[in-house]
């Protein structure tokens, strides 16, 4: 008996990437798994001299994989949905090249670190936050379930609500700081001494050094 | 060379150069410490020196009474109500600002100031809150929603606001872990059981070895147990001292690096911030009392005097089984200064041996 499949969930690769337009050269990766709905992630885009493509089709097969040599920095996406090619960066490109991969994964790691600020407290989906939910209706909840009075209970929510927003603001203002400064600095030591300033500041166990995608050994 | 007061020792990288690759040479990869007594005797001058700013302890080491004595409880009890009469002396034309985070030294030091005449006239003036975060209230929900919230004004923990904020007065409960023994003693086994906090500190040395097999660990400890003020014979008084010796000078510099205030003149004293258990009452006691090598055999029982105020309070018996919870760590902080140093000067840059 032949088993039903669809070939797309077998063989299809989905990758959004940021591409280096006067060479080609893929500066950032994001690989989702196929189907793509519903993906709505904030992508370094907002770094200057870079197109977004997508590659959509089987799984490539360039040199030594191209993950590979997208490390080395030899990884290219021509036109066409289902292309990708590898070609050695060109010379006088390189600390350009370089430069912007240091600050696409700069500004993409400080938005999954305060991602992990978010989730460690409790700030995502948070339906404090909601605004289909009144006051009056989480005061009430809070009366019940703590058997406090209702000006403790609007007390407390009005704390809880001051901690949660004085937290975002916080991450927020970190975030707009980074995407601002960022794409101002104009070498990958500056990038990289940012970048760690940051990851100190933030207080952050999240272990993720530009090395990896700048000196791939 | 300025002298250091406060380095971060947080994402400190092994990067050469570093000081932290330097300390590694001579004492492994353990914690890299602020030196308070300056006992590390193998680190260069010239690579790091440090300007101690901790209150040097008062103390006395003649005619005390035995470890086990109630008499010590009787003493600590007392020091509750000497240390809140002083903040309010403090505080006097300020705000006090309590940073609680429901666990046992600032919900100690929360109760002295309640307990104490002056707290009604704070209180009702608007000068006296409460400054916390919800994980605060999970350390001890009866005392919060019973104790708290019905009477006192309660804020988000902003290090910033409070710091950058002249007409206010912080009180920490940092640094109580740190007057009975050392609540970040490690624990493991030894003859099959975890209570070894009143065994001779030689068991520790396997234990380190494990840690750091270049022996250098082992090496700290014993430098450092040779500097006490007293012989350190058990577990207990080893990690105690060296709570003393390298936790403090960190801690004090705390909420001045989590805040932007600029004016870091007041890091050494108790103008701004009010750390309750380095006051001198607690600072005496912790050393007179270390000294008698007190018994203990697991770290929550190095809690016991605490824990025993806050029920005397409260009432509530079951909080003596009360288990340690790290709720601090969810609380929202950034470090806004890397170094300080001994003229109030201070940067923000990654961890290079300053030149």
């Amino acid at each position: 008996m032949t088993t039903l499949r669809s070939p797309a969930l077998t063989t299809t690769t989905y990758i959004r990437m940021l591409v280096f337009n006067p060479t080609q050269h893929v500066i950032w990766v994001s690989k989702e798994a196929y189907p793509p709905q519903n993906i709505l992630r904030r992508i370094p885009s907002s770094i200057p001299d870079l197109d977004f493509k997508i590659y959509h089709g089987p799984t490539p097969s360039v040199g030594e994989g191209w993950y590979n040599e997208f490390l080395k920095f030899n990884l290219v996406k021509p036109d066409g949905i289902e292309n990708l090619d590898t070609a050695p960066m060109p010379t006088e490109f390189v600390d350009r090249i370089r430069l912007l991969r240091a600050q696409c994964y700069a500004l993409y790691n400080v938005w999954r670190t305060t991602a992990g600020q978010i989730e460690k407290m409790d700030m995502h989906e948070n339906p404090l936050l909601d605004s289909h939910l009144s006051d009056k209706d989480i005061a009430e909840i809070y009366q019940q379930v703590y058997n406090i009075s209702h000006e403790s209970a609007k007390k407390l929510l009005i704390f809880k609500k001051d901690e949660l927003n004085f937290r975002i603001r916080n991450l927020k203002l970190v975030e707009f700081e980074a995407e601002t400064k960022i794409p101002e600095l104009t070498t990958v030591q500056e990038v990289d001494d940012y970048y760690r300033q940051l990851m100190i500041r933030l207080i952050s166990l999240q272990p993720l050094e530009l090395s990896v995608v700048l000196d791939h050994k | 060379m300025k002298k250091l007061q406060f380095f971060n020792t947080f994402n400190t990288s092994y990067t050469p150069g570093s000081f932290r690759d330097y300390y590694k040479t001579i004492y492994g990869t353990g914690p890299c410490p602020v030196d308070r007594f300056n006992l590390l005797k193998d680190i260069d001058p010239q690579q790091l020196e440090f300007n101690n700013i901790v209150p040097a302890p008062v103390y006395s080491l003649k005619n005390l009474p035995q470890g086990s004595s109630e008499e010590w409880r009787e003493r600590y009890f007392s020091l509750f109500e000497q240390v809140a009469t002083d903040v309010y002396n403090k505080a006097q034309g300020k705000k006090i600002a309590v940073m609680y985070s429901g666990g046992i030294d600032s919900t100690s030091a929360l109760i002295a100031l309640m307990k104490h005449p002056k707290f009604k006239y704070f209180l009702d003036s608007g000068n006296f809150v409460v400054s916390m975060a919800t994980t605060s209230i999970r350390e001890y929900p009866k005392f919060f929603y019973e104790r708290i919230l019905p009477t006192i004004p309660i804020i988000p923990a902003d290090y910033n606001a409070l710091m950058c904020d002249p007409s206010v007065l912080v009180v920490t409960g940092d640094s109580g872990d740190y007057v009975i023994g050392n609540t970040d003693t490690p624990v493991f086994f030894y003859e099959g059981s975890t209570d070894i906090l009143y065994r001779p500190k030689e068991i520790l040395w396997p234990y380190l070895n494990s840690i750091d097999k270049t022996g250098k660990f082992v090496h700290f400890f014993k430098e450092i147990c040779k500097r006490a003020p007293f012989e350190i014979y058990s577990v207990n008084q080893a990690y105690w001292w060296i709570g003393q010796a390298f936790v403090h000078q960190g801690e004090m510099h705390y909420p001045f690096v989590w805040s932007n205030i600029q004016d870091l003149k007041e890091v050494a004293t108790f103008n701004k911030v009010y750390r309750w258990f380095l006051s001198q009452p607690f600072m005496t006691f912790s050393f007179e009392y270390a000294s008698v090598n007190p018994y203990y055999t697991d770290f929550n029982s190095v809690r016991r005097f605490p824990k025993e105020y806050i029920v005397n309070y409260s009432g509530d018996k079951e909080y003596m089984n009360k288990i340690k919870i790290f709720s601090q760590r969810q609380l929202y902080r950034e470090i806004r200064k890397t170094r300080v140093y001994e003229d109030g000067s201070w940067e923000f840059t990654l961890d290079k041996i300053p030149t």
